[in-house]
């Protein structure tokens, strides 16, 4: 049906030497149209997110006491952050991040700084002084592609991370 | 990513996007074109080589991307279907003076485009005075007169 849209001239002459193969450019024509919708389709869900930054990408995981905002899509050696967001924390809050996680990360910068850091039983611990509602951001760098999954400690809380990062 | 597959997948992504967008994306190097390609291969550059600003990954990515090229030109060498699909075929859009609407409206030409052509290379003066006019793979225009 696409191709009925697709209807060329019929030109007859043998004067002019050129390899002119009409049957091939209607597909080439068809080929462009529908290249040009994908292409129109991909941008599209970009705006959106799904290469990262977007409403398709932005996630929120919550328990009682604490929530962690993050970007479910990811790009290769793109920064992006988490964000920990814990409520009522007592005057001290840990994070522990697992080390398998980390080694598909680089942490660029945390703000605040933890007092302590320290790595037990294939988790990174974060230590931080705190009291009241408190924001924790880590600057982190991925620094290989595809499809994981971490559990996060915050506190006696564990929050479930998914991210995919695009080559 | 290994600078090797990165410059290929960039080389086999920009041969798909430009014949996707079609012969005339880009053909006429206006002010605005000019900018919008130093644009393009300063995308590019960025996701080739990232911070790697190694003299290897230099000689790596050059390799790649000539040698790909050296492939291809290979392949359409050998392969008349690969030359079709990589460069495509050239189109007759004028014949005896009469402009083929359907031709020219799918392929983005305008009569005003063809007349340019004939003006600026042959110094035609009206399209009667064409035999043909062909858009070629690279997107320009040939312009075939009538033999006096």
């Amino acid at each position: 049906m696409l191709f009925s849209k697709f209807k060329l001239e019929d030109v007859k002459q043998d004067s002019l030497q050129v390899e002119e193969d009409i049957s091939f450019v209607r597909k080439e024509l068809v080929f462009q149209r529908v290249g040009w919708f994908v292409m129109f389709v991909v941008l599209a869900l970009g705006c959106v997110g799904l290469f990262g930054t977007g409403i398709l990408s932005h996630r929120t995981e919550a328990t009682a006491n604490a929530k962690i905002e993050y970007e479910r899509f990811l790009r290769f050696d793109n920064k992006t952050q988490l964000i920990f967001r814990i409520n009522n924390a007592n005057s001290s809050t840990t994070i522990g991040i697992p080390i398998n996680y980390l080694s598909k990360f680089i942490v660029e910068k945390i703000t605040p700084e933890p007092h302590i850091q320290r790595q037990t039983n294939g988790s990174m611990f974060y230590d931080f002084h705190t009291a009241g509602s408190s924001e924790i951001r880590m600057l982190v760098k991925p620094i290989t592609t595809g499809n994981y999954k971490a559990n996060i400690a915050v506190n006696r809380d564990v929050i479930q991370l998914t991210h995919f990062v695009y080559p | 990513m290994n600078p090797i597959f990165r410059g290929l997948a960039i080389y086999v992504f920009l041969l798909l996007i430009f014949r996707i967008t079609g012969k005339r994306s880009l053909s006429e190097t206006t002010t605005f074109e000019f900018v919008l390609l130093l644009i393009i291969s300063e995308t590019i550059q960025q996701a080739m080589v990232g911070e790697d600003f190694s003299i290897t990954t230099a000689f790596l990515l050059i390799m790649t991307l000539m040698g790909a090229d050296l492939v291809l030109s290979l392949l359409k060498n050998k392969f008349k279907t690969v030359d079709k699909i990589t460069e495509g075929t050239p189109v007759i859009i004028v014949d005896n003076g009469k402009p083929l609407q359907h031709r020219m409206k799918l392929s983005r030409v305008a009569e005003e485009d063809v007349l340019n052509a004939a003006r600026s290379s042959l110094g035609l003066e009206r399209m009667e005075e064409i035999k043909f006019a062909v858009l070629e793979n690279d997107g320009s225009i040939s312009i075939i007169p009538y033999k006096n």
